[in-house]
């Protein structure tokens, strides 16, 4: 029986041009489900070009796993090799306890939104931009 | 020293495939009925067990296996999870198991990105680090013994 999860991949818009891509985990990343899912996301990461920037947005992920966490800093090193950022935005608390206690937020920034992440990305907001 | 147990609970689940959002149900009705501890706390001690399942799952036992888990509440308000496997796995050794867990925990010290592995998180940064203390035995089925324990007195 594997555990409820489910991964959304979507653009998000940037005034300055930047490629900024977001996803939502969503239910649960445990031992059941976590190879299995990491697959759509290392497939995703190896099909977008270059400096192409991750948001990997938490708030609807309810429990992870230690697996899970080795699985983020796998990905940041992809993403990184690949000249892109990568940030964690909207996580719930328990879920940012477990990513402080193994200290991936010292590596991959968390920001209270995706909005946050965004701009900590491109360095503005669409508003300046426009 | 005679220990009181309030609430002893022991299960065996197979080793390959057992229900994992299932014990983190009875894992949190648990505590949530025997103790008070926060949700924060609640939430660490599901993952607690997680881990020490996991890594007797993956390291101690042949997948037809079964692995043993006790939960005992205190009446001191102590929690130990007790977690055994028979040690038909591909690296139950204890050895292993104890350098690994000094090797992981001294990368995540200097530098968490010198830890390239996807595994090797789950005792030395989690288990380790949210247990009051945590001891790790050979025991008489083979396999190993790890016992991770909790003073609920403290936590908050």
């Amino acid at each position: 029986m594997s555990s409820p999860l489910e991964l959304i991949f979507e653009q998000v818009p940037c005034r300055t041009g930047h490629h900024v891509v977001l996803i939502k985990f969503i239910g649960q990343l445990d031992e059941s489900n976590v190879d299995e899912q990491s697959k759509r996301v290392y497939a995703f990461i190896e099909d977008n070009p270059l400096e192409t920037h991750y948001i990997f947005e938490l708030a609807g992920l309810e429990y992870m796993n230690s697996k899970s966490i080795g699985y983020l800093t796998d990905w940041y090193r992809k993403i990184a090799n690949k000249a892109g950022q990568t940030k964690m935005a909207s996580a719930q608390e328990n879920i940012l306890d477990i990513l402080d206690t193994v200290g991936l937020t010292s590596i991959i920034e968390h920001h209270p939104s995706v909005d946050a992440a965004r701009i900590s990305i491109i360095g503005v907001s669409d508003e300046q931009v426009a | 020293m005679r220990e009181n147990n309030k609430v002893v609970l022991n299960l065996e689940l197979p080793a390959k495939k057992y229900p994992y959002p299932d014990l983190r149900i009875i894992t949190q009705d648990l505590i949530k009925t025997f103790m008070s501890v926060s949700e924060r706390w609640v939430q660490r001690i599901e993952l607690i067990v997680d881990e020490l399942i996991n890594n007797a799952a993956e390291h101690g036992s042949a997948p037809e296996d079964y692995i043993n888990i006790v939960f005992r509440i205190t009446d001191d308000n102590l929690i130990k999870i007790c977690v055994e496997d028979k040690g038909t796995g591909e690296k139950s050794d204890i050895d292993h198991i104890k350098n690994h867990i000094e090797k992981h925990r001294s990368l995540g010290t200097m530098d968490n990105l010198t830890n390239i592995t996807v595994r090797g998180r789950g005792l030395a940064h989690i288990v380790t680090k949210w247990s009051d203390s945590w001891t790790i035995e050979k025991n008489k089925k083979g396999g190993i013994t790890f016992e991770s324990t909790i003073n609920t007195n403290c936590i908050n």
